[in-house]
C-alpha cells in the first residue's frame, strides 16, 4: 500500500540546509496498523506529511496504492490526498462554520460527487461513527471526542487507501482518547490500513506495529506485544 | 468544486461576517451609486436643456463677432448699423431679424431703483426668441419707427417697481435718467437648468434708443453685437446662413486668416450643447469611478485579512483534496458576491437619487439603463480584478504551512 524508498528530506532555511528525513524506508500493507514514534523533531511530522502527500520529499521514491507520487505536482498530489488519504489531526480540524455532516461531505465536494449522493454518503460515514444523531450540529456544540470522530467519518467518506491519523487523541483526556482509539481499532478491524503518529506508548500499543523515527531514520520496526484492545466507540 | 457549492460557501462565510461584509460592501455601494446619479443626472438636465434649446426652435441663426480670430485681451471688431440694414435686406421676407444689444442699467420708479439688464432689440426679436407677455404688448414696428422711449419690462422687474402687471402698463419708468412708457410686462420663462439665468430680469427698449443712449467714442462710432435670424422656412437656413456669412466676409475680410464675423445656428448650438454635456458628464463619472477604485482596494484589503484569518481552513481544504483552482475559486466567488451586493445596493442608491433630483428639479424622469447594466459589469469586474491577488494568495499556500498556522 505505501512504499517508501531512501527517502530524504532537506529544509533550506536561508543558507542552512536542515536535514529532516535521512533516508527512509517504510513499507506498510493494506489492512495493517501502524503506530509511528518518535519524539519531537525526530522527522516524524515531515514523515507523516509526506506520507500524507502535504510535502514532497528531497530524494528517494515514494509508491502510494501503486503510484508513484514522488514528482507529482500540487493539483495531482491534492487529487491524491482527495482520494487515497484520509486525514485525522490532533486538533481535529473541522471547519467551524459548517455543520458535521456539511463538514464531513467536503471530501467529496472536491471529488465532484453530486449532492444527493454526497449527502448519503456523508449520513452513512456519520453513522459508522456513531453519530448520525448529531450531523446537523456545528463543532462548537460537539465535544472534543465527537469532534474527532466527525473527523474520522470524514476521514472515511471517500475510502481512502489510508487513515493517516496525528496524534489523534492529543487533545483528549484518556478515556475519551480510549474510545477513538477503539473507533481506529474497529476500523482496522473491518480492513481499514491505518497509519497513527503519536509520542505515546500506550497509544502505540493499540495498533498491530509499531515503526520508532529516530534522527531522521526508521530505527526500530516490530510487532506490538501485548496489544491494547478496546471496546465500544462504535455501535455493533 | 462546482460553482453553486462555490456560491453556498460564500454565503456561509459573508453571512458569518455580516458586519465586515456590509462595510466593505459601502465602497462598493457608494461607487456604483454615484456612478449611477451623475450619469442619470447629467442625461436627465441634457434633456432638459435641450428641450429649452428646441422650444425656441433649430430655425435660428446668429451673427457675431469671431473671437477666435482675435488675440488674447483684444476686444474683437463689431458689426456696424450698415452690416444690420445691409442684412435687413439679405434677409428679405425669408427670415425675421433683430439686432441685440446688452446693457445694465438700473430701472427707477418713484426713487426705486433696481438693476437690470437692458436688451435693446427690434420687435421681432420676440417671435426670434418665442417670447411672449404677461401683459400689454411687446415693442412695436412704430414704437422704432417713432423712436418711442417705451420699454417692455422683466417679469421680476416689474414686480419690484409695480404693484401688479397692469399696474405697470401705462407708467413710467427710468433708465439711464430718461423716462420710458411701460407698454408691456414680459411673461414668466423658465430658469435655465444650466446656470439657473432666466430673462425675469430683463427689460427690453427699442435698438435704436438704447444704442443711442450708448457711448460708442472707444469703438468710434455705433455698433451691433450681434444680430439674430429665424428663418420663416428651415430649408432656408443653411442658404441664409451661407449667405450672411459670405456678406460679412465681402464686407470686412479677414483677420489672421479667419473670418471676423462667424454665424451660428440654434441646431450648432445643440450640438456644442451636447459636447458639453458629454465632457461634463464624462468627468463626474471619471471623478465618481475614483471611489469605484477606493471601494476595490477595501474589498482587496478585506479580502486579504480574510485569506489571513482563514490560513488554517485553506490548510485543511487543501488536506481533504482542494487543489488550487478549488480555493481560488472560492475566494473569487466571495468577493465578487461581495460586490455584487454592494453594487446592486448600490443601483438602488443610483435609481433612488436620480428619482429624488428629477422630482426636486422638475426634470422628466430617465434612468440610463446601460448605466444599470454598467454598475453590475463593473461592480464583477472590481470584484474579480481585487480579489484574484488575495485568492492567488490564498491558492498559492503550502498546505504544511497552512495547517500549522495557529
Amino acid at each position: 500500500m505505501i512504499q517508501l524508498e531512501a527517502v530524504t528530506k532537506v529544509y533550506r532555511m536561508g543558507r542552512l540546509e536542515v536535514p529532516a528525513l535521512q533516508g527512509v524506508d517504510l513499507r506498510v500493507e493494506a489492512h495493517e496498523f501502524v503506530a509511528i514514534m518518535g519524539p519531537s523533531g525526530s522527522g516524524k511530522s515531515t514523515l507523516m506529511n509526506i506520507i500524507g502527500c502535504l510535502d514532497r520529499l528531497t530524494t528517494g521514491r515514494y509508491v502510494l496504492a501503486g503510484t508513484d507520487v514522488s514528482r507529482m505536482s500540487d493539483n495531482e498530489l491534492a487529487e491524491v490526498r482527495n482520494r487515497e488519504i484520509g486525514f485525522v489531526f490532533q486538533t481535529f480540524n473541522l471547519l467551524p462554520r459548517m455543520t458535521a455532516l456539511r463538514n464531513v461531505e467536503l471530501p467529496l465536494i472536491y471529488n465532484g460527487v453530486a449532492k444527493r449522493e454526497r449527502r448519503e454518503r456523508a449520513l452513512e460515514a456519520m453513522r459508522t461513527v456513531g453519530l448520525e444523531n448529531r450531523a446537523l450540529h456545528r463543532p462548537n456544540e460537539l465535544s472534543g471526542g465527537q469532534r474527532q470522530r466527525v473527523a474520522i467519518a470524514r476521514a472515511l467518506i471517500n475510502n481512502p487507501s489510508i487513515i493517516l491519523a496525528d496524534e489523534p487523541t492529543g487533545n483528549l483526556d484518556s478515556k475519551t482518547g480510549a474510545e477513538i482509539m477503539a473507533v481506529f481499532q474497529h476500523l482496522n478491524d473491518r480492513g481499514v490500513t491505518i497509519i497513527l503518529v503519536t509520542h505515546e506508548h500506550d497509544i502505540a500499543q493499540c495498533a498491530l506495529r509499531t515503526v520508532a523515527i529516530r534522527d531522521g531514520l526508521a530505527s526500530r520496526d516490530e510487532p506490538v506485544i501485548d496489544r491494547r484492545v478496546l471496546a465500544g466507540g462504535v455501535p455493533a | 468544486m462546482n460553482v453553486t457549492e462555490g456560491f453556498r460557501q460564500s454565503f456561509e462565510t459573508i453571512s458569518h461576517n455580516k458586519l465586515r461584509t456590509f462595510l466593505t460592501m459601502l465602497g462598493m455601494n457608494i461607487g456604483v451609486g454615484s456612478v449611477i446619479a451623475v450619469m442619470a443626472i447629467g442625461l436627465m438636465s441634457r434633456g432638459a436643456v435641450m428641450r429649452g434649446i428646441e422650444s425656441i426652435g433649430s430655425s435660428l441663426l446668429w451673427g457675431r463677432p469671431n473671437r477666435a480670430a482675435y488675440p488674447d485681451r483684444v476686444e474683437p471688431m463689431q458689426m456696424r448699423p450698415a452690416d444690420l440694414e445691409a442684412l435687413g435686406d439679405l434677409a428679405g421676407t425669408d427670415a425675421w431679424i433683430t439686432p441685440l444689444l446688452r446693457a445694465n442699467y438700473a430701472v427707477g420708479r418713484l426713487g426705486w431703483q433696481q438693476a437690470a439688464s437692458v436688451f435693446g432689440v427690434w420687435p421681432a426679436y420676440a417671435i426670434v426668441w418665442a417670447r411672449e407677455t404677461a401683459a400689454g404688448r411687446f415693442l412695436g414696428e412704430e414704437d422704432v419707427d417713432r423712436r418711442q422711449r417705451v420699454v417692455v419690462l422683466g417679469r421680476n422687474i416689474s414686480r419690484a417697481l409695480f404693484d401688479s402687471e397692469s399696474a405697470a402698463l401705462g407708467g413710467t419708468v427710468t433708465i439711464g435718467g430718461r423716462d420710458f412708457l411701460v407698454v408691456g410686462v414680459m411673461a414668466a420663462k423658465e430658469r435655465s437648468p444650466v446656470d439657473d439665468s432666466s430673462d425675469d430680469e430683463t427689460c427690453y427698449v427699442p435698438f435704436e434708443i438704447l444704442s443711442g443712449m450708448t457711448d460708442w467714442t472707444s469703438t468710434g462710432g455705433p455698433r451691433v453685437p450681434a444680430i439674430h435670424f429665424k428663418v420663416k422656412d428651415l430649408s432656408d437656413l443653411d442658404g441664409l446662413a451661407a449667405r450672411v456669412e459670405r456678406y460679412l466676409a465681402s464686407a470686412h475680410g479677414k483677420v489672421g486668416g479667419e473670418p471676423r464675423f462667424v454665424v451660428r445656428s440654434a441646431e450648432e448650438s445643440i450640438q456644442t450643447t451636447n459636447k458639453v454635456f458629454d465632457i461634463v458628464t464624462t468627468v463626474i463619472t471619471l471623478i465618481a469611478g475614483i471611489s469605484l477604485v477606493v471601494g476595490g482596494i477595501g474589498i482587496m484589503n478585506i479580502m486579504l485579512v480574510t485569506v489571513t484569518e482563514r490560513t488554517r481552513e485553506i490548510g485543511i481544504r487543501k488536506a481533504l483534496g482542494a487543489r488550487r483552482r478549488d480555493i481560488l475559486g472560492q475566494f473569487l466567488i466571495e468577493s465578487v458576491i461581495i460586490c455584487l451586493i454592494g453594487g446592486g445596493l448600490g443601483i438602488v442608491l443610483g435609481v433612488g437619487v436620480t428619482a429624488v433630483v428629477s422630482i426636486v428639479r422638475g426634470w422628466e424622469y430617465l434612468l440610463p439603463w446601460f448605466a444599470v447594466a454598467v454598475g453590475l459589469v463593473v461592480s464583477i469586474s472590481i470584484g474579480l480584478f481585487f480579489g484574484i491577488y488575495p485568492a492567488v494568495k490564498a491558492a498559492r499556500l503550502d498546505p504544511v504551512v497552512a495547517l500549522t498556522k495557529e
